[in-house]
């Protein structure tokens, strides 16, 4: 086809034509995240009929896909609170073929928009998203929902128990299956700093496990919740993912890498305080407590599970 | 009596993992000289072992196991308690204490590297610890200066050729008293 469009014209027409596909209600869901997604996923389509988008870039980050290019114009025009049905129309021209691609995605895409938050971020993660980050994203829900989950808990003072009268509500299965999402992450570092969060998430769980002073345990989750969000900037994929206009990949690229240069050091401090802060505070299990949880998850094992000398062993081979 | 003890890699794992087959008697000595009320040290090498293996004991070791997710949390919470028993401990390093101790050092290590040999890196990192603890037990004064260990086949078997072969090469008594865990339980 050949065609060259703009980042700002191709969400300028998105913005139009959407506004003539889903009803006022339907336009209620399109919020800034999911018309950025939204354009995304017919660029793609674009990209397949050779067309070329100019000042382009989008790679996956904190909510899965995302442009900056149209998150940085939307935010410009519009602000960063908005759905479909308060932005005003504005004049663009695109050849004919293009404006026909586009509204057929939008068409196709339309019912998968305007589902509730949770339905619609299943289906972005678990269906659009490609296979080596699916449980990355997914986990990270799972890791958030646990956040709210347990600072009610702890604000009612009335966590639940399991059936291994444990108030921690799995965080260990969560975190293990964190672990295993994490095989696209390279950087020795990252991962260090990824291992002392999840440490002092877990020893926390332990002293909640042991009755340990709540209010204490709560302000604690309240500052690992914090650096959690700056944790799973870094956790991303962005920069393998980048995709559009060569030049602002590589600058985002390199943008990118000194955000992340900015948090390791952040979070390396921060975390390395709050170790201390928990040594003050006695929130450091004993080795009895971790026996004790070491005793509880040798009971869900099998006799042959290999141990940490075997494992380490192993490394040396 | 004031206890000082110096320890190996393999006594760590063996109190934190509770399936380790040397679990108990890293216990028991553990229980009854608890690391917070004694002193208990450390060289450098054993730190960034431990942390080498930690870091290097990626997903896909545990990928073909059946369970690999309980697995993990398992491996996950005995390298937790490592890490804690670790910060309880003090280092020893050779150069704090003067010239002598350095050389001292130097001595040691060339004179017990024929008797554990150095095939391995464990057994290279083996000397260091025990060269290190003869000299820490030269500049500490303890009643008893103990290097607690679980490793039979290089260190335990050659604990008295091992004094020796020192007490020879530093003209010096060697106060350092090798603990083999396993028969300390036993007696």
């Amino acid at each position: 086809m050949g065609y060259v469009i703009n980042n700002d014209e191709l969400t300028v027409y998105i913005i139009n034509e959407s506004q003539n596909i889903f009803n006022e209600k339907e336009q209620k869901y399109i919020q800034t995240t999911r018309l950025n997604k939204l354009i995304i996923l017919i660029s793609e389509e674009l990209e397949q009929n050779d067309v070329i988008i100019e000042d382009f870039v989008w790679g996956y980050y904190r909510h899965g896909f995302y442009s900056s290019t149209v998150g940085d114009y939307l935010k410009t025009s519009y602000g960063m609170d908005f759905n479909l049905s308060q932005l005003p129309q504005k004049q663009v021209d695109l050849p004919e073929e293009v404006t026909q691609i586009i509204n057929n995605c939008i068409s196709k895409l339309s019912q998968y928009f305007v589902r509730d938050r949770k339905t619609f971020f299943e289906w972005i993660y678990g269906e659009i998203t490609p296979n080596e980050y699916r449980d990355l994203y997914l986990t990270n829900r799972e890791l958030n929902k646990w956040f709210e989950e347990i600072k009610d808990d702890l604000m009612r003072r009335n966590p639940q128990m399991d059936l291994f009268g444990r108030k921690d509500r799995n965080i260990s299965g969560i975190i293990s299956k964190y672990y295993f999402s994490l095989e696209h992450v390279e950087d020795e570092e990252i991962l260090e700093i990824f291992r002392k969060f999840t440490d002092l998430v877990e020893f926390l769980s332990m002293k909640l496990n042991n009755n340990h002073n709540i209010s204490r345990i709560t302000i604690k989750i309240d500052s690992l919740f914090l650096n959690y969000k700056d944790i799973f900037a870094i956790l991303t994929p962005y920069i393998d993912t980048l995709h559009g206009d060569a030049k602002l990949v590589h600058e985002e690229k390199i943008k990118h890498e000194n955000r992340v240069q900015f948090y390791k050091k952040k979070l390396n401090k921060d975390l390395d305080e709050l170790y201390e802060q928990f040594d003050d505070e006695g929130l450091i299990p004993t080795i009895d407590e971790l026996n004790n949880e070491l005793l509880t998850l040798q009971k869900q094992l099998s006799a042959d599970s290999p141990t940490l000398r075997w494992f380490y062993g192993e490394i040396e081979r | 009596m004031e206890y000082g003890f110096f320890c190996d890699t393999g006594v760590l794992i063996g109190l934190c993992d509770i399936r380790d087959y040397h679990h108990n008697t890293c216990k028991f000595f553990f229980d009854k000289y608890p690391v917070e009320n004694h002193r208990y040290y450390i060289i450098e090498i054993v730190e960034k072992e431990l942390k080498n293996k930690k870091r290097k004991l990626g997903i896909n070791a545990f990928n073909n196991h059946p369970q690999a997710k309980i697995l993990h949390s398992y491996v996950r919470r005995a390298q937790q308690c490592i890490d804690i028993q670790l910060r309880k401990m003090n280092y020893f390093n050779c150069k704090d204490h003067g010239k002598n101790s350095v050389n001292q050092l130097k001595n040691l290590i060339l004179c017990i590297q024929p008797i554990i040999g150095v095939e391995a890196i464990n057994q290279v990192n083996d000397i260091e610890i025990v060269a290190n603890a003869i000299v820490w037990s030269l500049v500490k004064d303890y009643d008893f200066p103990g290097l607690i260990t679980v490793d039979n086949k290089d260190l335990g078997r050659n604990a008295s050729k091992i004094i020796k072969e020192s007490e020879k090469a530093l003209k010096d008594h060697v106060p350092l008293k090798f603990v083999y865990l396993p028969d300390y339980l036993k007696h």
